[in-house]
């Protein structure tokens, strides 16, 4: 597919006086066409404001020690050569790459520059993934120019784990919320993570750059994501609950529930639904049932997640 | 004109925090607003703050190294902390220091007393004293209690301190490796059952909820490394995580005895039962992943991603006992194994190829395979349940249990991008599942998949996708089904021969049954201008597991007609479906620059339906089933099973959340900022509940069987969902959060901003199973509670006067209602012997004002 380099003039040299220092091996290989860059120095007279923040961001700073030509060409490193902008005064037509909604460039364009360098980590299964499928460019979530900033009431709404990534136009959850919206809800239920207030993020379980996994988690299953942190319930237990060694979301609903403990329905409905058993799993469970007050069957069958007791058949110990 | 960098800020100040806790009047304290829902996963009170600070200094003595410093909350229990030093671009130190707290509850006493960090006892005076109390008396004995009980906060806090290292040697490669270590101490509620069944009554079994000691230490270790180049690149890493308990077991009191005991000597069988319980805490385990994963550009238009992730886990934690009962210990066999030598592995393979033959197509074909096999020995145990009756020697099928399960999937899916931000995509998903030791050993899933992105305007976008899924099992079969088939003709004849398996052979659970699933998502996002932006969203699920044939029943279950037939035909017991309905419509506005406006709406609606059959087991007397429905094979009549479809029940569960919020933040001036809005978040939860056969009209006064008066139903069809078994709907529960925020922060100079905040946080809940709980719920008295003509059509339950127990008034809506909360519950005499610790989360309100000063540098 046509990246960024279609429209980039090849070029050895940006005249940056950083690539003296490289090594040809850190020369880009589709490097040609050294005249058609006109190096920062020019960019900067007549954009000192976008550079005085730039340098102020993470990738300013990295691009002030250039390690490879590519880092060294500075604004033409992304937005290509400048000659032709330069010679026609500085009209947005004339940039080769512009990023956003009113980019003339294609979505893949746009993100195939920031790929260049970028393609590794997290974003190591970006192709294909169901951001990148859908069309979204890397520019919806992330800003290059300056850091992020705040409004106060964003401040004060969402609260997010200490991070160090602040190259995003907002910062999580409200960054992912933005597009799912039903998430926001899910956020407000009073049996929820602690999303509100900090202690989690949507990160914290999904690479939305993709992943190999079911719906971009981190991990390879949805209980290889929940026993993370819940170390306590990963076993092998001496009696297991199939149903949570297979998925935890059989029964609770990880982005918030209305019912107590993340359930999907309150106890004892939750159990009853698979439980057509004789006796007491097939009670309806009048209101002051010591089954149905309190935890319900969990009053009871404590044990659920797996029991290691040789009595515990029952999740009863 | 260059402007001075800046470094960092930190934001400190004071802030002041009143409230109070409502909703519990029945309560003889005032429950702590410190320690409510409030505080759930914070630590908000008040006092002197460090919200934040973040600050960033580069080109340390002039080298090109940076530190990076960062706080929250600071000093209080919801701190975190990240320090970072690090040449950009080259390598990066992190440590990283968070605290999470969680509170369970603010209104729990116990009579427990914490001896050591596993052991739990009870005032021996206490012990005797209920010991030696009549059944009559336990109920009003126990009561007595709870005013001497301590109070205990149940909370828990997660200390997490992460070190990570992360170096590139060359831009081509990355070197990482990362240490955490959590320590998770405090206390949860956990309750423990001194025998099995019927749970704690005063004539059989004791039951205790107690504060569970957590003492748990995570270890992880990750290293890794990364090559990557143009269009290819490879990671691998390997993940080692260890788990410690440092409380292996938790040893309580039994409150009502302070021996143990095995009638008839020295007790009766109503009195009889262990001095202590024993449970056994979550074991020690270990889990070892590696990972290796690449990907590759095979020319222009082809990529491949690849990633293989075997993983094992171990558990080898001592056995247990099987009671602490040394009477009952002496009469069980031997372990048959000291520890179990748990052992699971894992394979996650996962390979995928995305190929753009033409530059608007991109195809996609992706296999995932995820292998859980468990290799776990089997062994088996002498059947002892709790501490009670007498173990089972003869018994041969109490095996362990260890399932396995192998589930592969296959993507193929074609993406046409016709135009800019504007796609097409058709695709086909399958699933096909292997499991082990469960009702369905193999099944397949077929899925089809449309979605469209149009965006007629660069201001206008649409999103649009479908998917249908059609699950079908092979075969389905529960082991405790007897192998009697889900057949019509079958399940007659194992009537007719008194056979009554464990599980009803139609009973289907959801996670593996036949379903078809169809789900819709649109979104629609409009920015008209850069000023207003618009968003719009629907979502919908439909899982449909009421499917006529294949694995369930190809005859309708509810064969009963006339009025028993309430409810259209099902073919299976367990869930019939599972609906939910959402949308969200969203807007912000920023007329002019220094004003910007936001509005939020979102309903969502869940709907689960589910049908069930109460089932009493076989009787050997008719005395001892007086409700039974069958004619035994031994001639006596009115014996036998009650495995009949005018048993059956329904239950619909509702629940409804609408979340509204609405603000504005102001920037006036280049000096003043202003910010105000409100939320709220409501939600409301129902449970519905129905019995589907027939009741004959004078049941209860007709307590005779097939003696003509009746109302033409079978004996062996008799309607016995009456009393303590009744399908009677559940009250409503619900919780609404509103958020009123106003704050207000000028720019005093340019490194100096003043903040001032007020923000009042209200949570109204309600919660029938925990509105109503107090640490001893085993007392039931009532007067006039009406002898039938409940909600719903079935009759009421009548109630067990308790002496002693508080006295309610009439109540004609509901069982037996609390007198601060008409249609909660108040008790139950199956929980006659069973202390709680009273957990609840009652509705709150909270005011905070903050002043602050936001220092930039």
């Amino acid at each position: 597919t046509a990246g960024p380099r279609d429209k980039v003039s090849a070029g050895a040299s940006s005249g940056n006086k950083s690539d003296a220092n490289l090594s040809s091996a850190e020369v880009p290989p589709q490097a040609g066409k050294p005249d058609d860059y006109v190096g920062n120095e020019i960019c900067v007279t007549c954009h000192a404001d976008q550079e005085r923040r730039f340098k102020n961001t993470v990738m300013g700073k990295i691009m002030a020690n250039p390690r490879t030509a590519w880092e060294a060409r500075g604004c033409e490193s992304c937005h290509g050569p400048g000659k032709a902008h330069v010679e026609a005064g500085g009209t947005k037509e004339t940039i080769p790459i512009r990023f956003g909604k009113d980019s003339p460039n294609s979505i893949d364009e746009q993100n195939s520059v920031c790929l260049d360098c970028h393609a590794r980590g997290n974003q190591l299964f970006w192709k294909g993934s169901p951001h990148e499928s859908r069309a979204m460019a890397c520019v919806d979530c992330h800003q290059v120019k300056q850091e992020i900033v705040r409004t106060l009431s964003s401040e004060t709404r969402y609260e997010a784990p200490l991070t160090e990534n602040t190259g995003v136009k907002k910062p999580q959850p409200e960054l992912c919320l933005t597009c799912h919206p039903m998430r926001r809800a899910q956020l407000q239920r009073s049996s929820h993570m602690p999303f509100r207030e900090g202690g989690v993020t949507c990160t914290s379980c999904h690479n939305p750059h993709g992943s190999p996994n079911p719906k971009q988690l981190l991990q390879s299953t949805a209980n290889e994501n929940c026993l993370a942190c819940h170390t306590e319930r990963r076993g092998p237990f001496l009696w297991e609950h199939p149903a949570v060694a297979e998925n935890c979301m059989n029964c609770h609903e990880a982005h918030g529930s209305s019912n107590p403990q993340l359930l999907k329905v309150r106890m004892p409905r939750v159990c009853e639904t698979c439980h057509v058993a004789s006796r007491h799993p097939s009670t309806p469970q009048p209101l002051n049932s010591v089954r149905n007050f309190n935890r319900g069957c969990t009053n009871c069958h404590v044990t659920i997640h797996g029991s290691n007791h040789p009595s515990g058949n029952f999740f009863l110990r | 004109q260059e402007q001075t960098p800046e470094h960092g800020s930190v934001e400190f100040g004071y802030r002041h925090i009143w409230g109070d806790v409502y909703g519990r009047p029945d309560l003889p304290f005032k429950p702590d607003w410190k320690t409510s829902r409030f505080n759930e996963y914070r630590d908000l009170k008040s006092g002197v703050f460090i919200r934040d600070f973040r600050g960033r200094f580069d080109n340390l003595f002039g080298s090109r190294f940076y530190v990076s410093l960062q706080s929250q909350k600071s000093f209080y229990d919801d701190q975190s902390y990240l320090a970072t030093f690090g040449q950009y671009g080259r390598f990066k130190l992190q440590f990283r220091y968070e605290e999470t707290p969680h509170i369970f509850s603010n209104t729990t006493r116990t009579l427990y007393t914490r001896v050591e960090p596993g052991v739990f006892t009870v005032n021996p005076a206490v012990r005797a004293t209920l010991q030696a109390t009549s059944a009559a008396n336990i109920p009003a004995t126990s009561l007595a209690q709870v005013d001497t009980m301590a109070f205990i906060t149940p909370r828990l806090k997660r200390k997490l301190s992460t070190l990570l290292f992360s170096y590139d040697p060359t831009p081509q490669w990355n070197l990482f490796m990362q240490f955490s270590s959590e320590k998770q101490v405090g206390l949860r509620p956990i309750a423990f059952l001194f025998a099995t069944s019927p749970l704690a009554s005063a004539t059989s079994g004791y039951g205790a909820e107690v504060p569970e000691p957590i003492d748990y230490f995570t270890n992880l270790l990750k290293i890794g490394a990364e090559y990557n180049r143009e269009g290819s690149g490879f990671q691998v890493s390997y993940l080692r995580s260890w788990f410690d308990n440092n409380i292996t077991s938790l040893t309580i009191d039994n409150p009502y005895r302070t021996t143990d005991c095995v009638a008839p000597t020295g007790c009766t069988s109503a009195t009889q039962g262990p001095a202590t319980g024993v449970m056994d805490l979550y074991p020690d385990n270990h889990a070892d992943y590696l990972t290796f994963a690449g990907a590759v550009d095979l020319g222009d238009r082809v990529r491949l991603m690849a990633s293989v992730s075997p993983g094992w886990l171990d558990q080898n934690d001592a056995f247990l006992p099987y009671t602490s009962n040394t009477l009952r210990l002496a009469q069980t066999g031997p372990l048959p194994a000291s520890s179990l030598n748990g052992d699971k592995q894992t394979l996650a393979m996962n390979y995928t190829l995305i190929a753009s033959p033409v530059k608007s197509v991109q195809l996609k074909a992706a296999y995932r395979h995820y292998d859980y096999d468990n290799n776990t020995p089997i062994l088996l145990f002498t059947p002892v349940q709790g501490d009670f009756g007498a173990p089972n020697l003869a018994g041969v099928d109490n095996e362990s249990r260890a399932t396995s399960y192998f589930k592969k999937n296959l993507e193929l899916t074609g993406n046409w991008y016709f135009a800019k931000r504007s796609s097409l995509k058709l695709g086909y998903e399958g699933e096909w599942f292997d499991r082990t030791r469960r009702d369905v050993e193999d099944s397949r899933e077929d899925s089809f998949i449309a979605a469209a992105d149009l965006s007629p305007h660069k201001d206008l976008l649409f999103r649009l996708s479908y998917r249908h899924s059609n699950r079908k099992p092979d075969h389905y079969e529960d082991e405790l089904s007897e192998g009697i088939p889900c057949d019509a003709a079958e399940l007659a004849a194992a009537r007719a021969a008194f056979e009554f398996p464990d599980i009803h052979p139609c009973a289907r659970r959801f996670d593996e049954a036949a379903r078809v699933r169809d789900r819709g998502d649109i979104l629609v996002e409009y920015s008209p201008t850069d000023k207003l932006t618009f968003t719009g969203t629907f979502s919908t699920i439909q899982d449909d597991f009421n499917r006529r044939g294949g694995t369930n029943s190809a005859t309708p279950l509810n064969f009963l007609t006339g009025p028993a037939a309430t409810l259209a035909p099902y073919y299976l017991y367990g869930v019939l479906t599972d609906l939910s309905y959402n949308y969200t419509v969203d807007a912000n506005y920023a007329p002019r620059p220094e004003v910007s406006f936001f509005a939020e709406y979102s309903h969502e609606r869940y709907h689960r339906t589910m049908t069930s059959r109460y089932r009493t087991p076989e009787s050997t007397t008719a005395s001892s089933n007086p409700n039974g429905c069958g004619i035994s094979s031994n001639g006596l009549a009115f014996q036998g099973p009650c495995d009949s479809a005018n048993n059956d029940w329904y239950s619909r569960a509702r629940d409804f959340v609408d979340v509204w919020s609405a603000g504005v933040d102001f920037f006036l001036g280049k000096k003043v900022y202003l910010t105000t809005y409100y939320s709220l978040a409501a939600s409301k939860s129902h449970i519905f509940n129905r019995a589907l056969g027939t009741q004959p009209a004078n049941f209860l006064t007709q307590p005779t069987r097939r003696d003509g008066t009746d109302t033409g139903v079978a004996p062996e069809d008799r309607f016995v969902m009456t009393t303590t078994s009744a399908a009677t709907d559940y009250p409503m529960s619900f919780n609404r959060a509103h958020e009123v925020t106003l704050i207000f922060k000028y720019k005093l100079r340019d490194n100096l901003m003043p903040k001032v905040e007020y923000i009042y946080q209200q949570v109204d809940d309600k919660d029938f199973q925990t509105g109503a709980m107090t640490p001893y719920m085993g007392c039931v008295a009532t007067t006039g509670v009406p002898a039938a003509g409940g909600p719903g059509g079935s009759p009421s339950i009548s109630a067990t006067t308790a002496p002693g127990c508080p006295v309610f008034g009439p109540t004609p809506a509901s069982s037996i209602p609390s007198e601060f909360y008409p249609g909660s519950l108040v008790g139950d005499t199956a929980a006659a012997r069973f202390f709680f610790l009273g957990v609840d989360k009652p509705s709150y309100r909270t005011h905070r004002v903050a002043v602050s000063l936001v220092y930039t540098f």
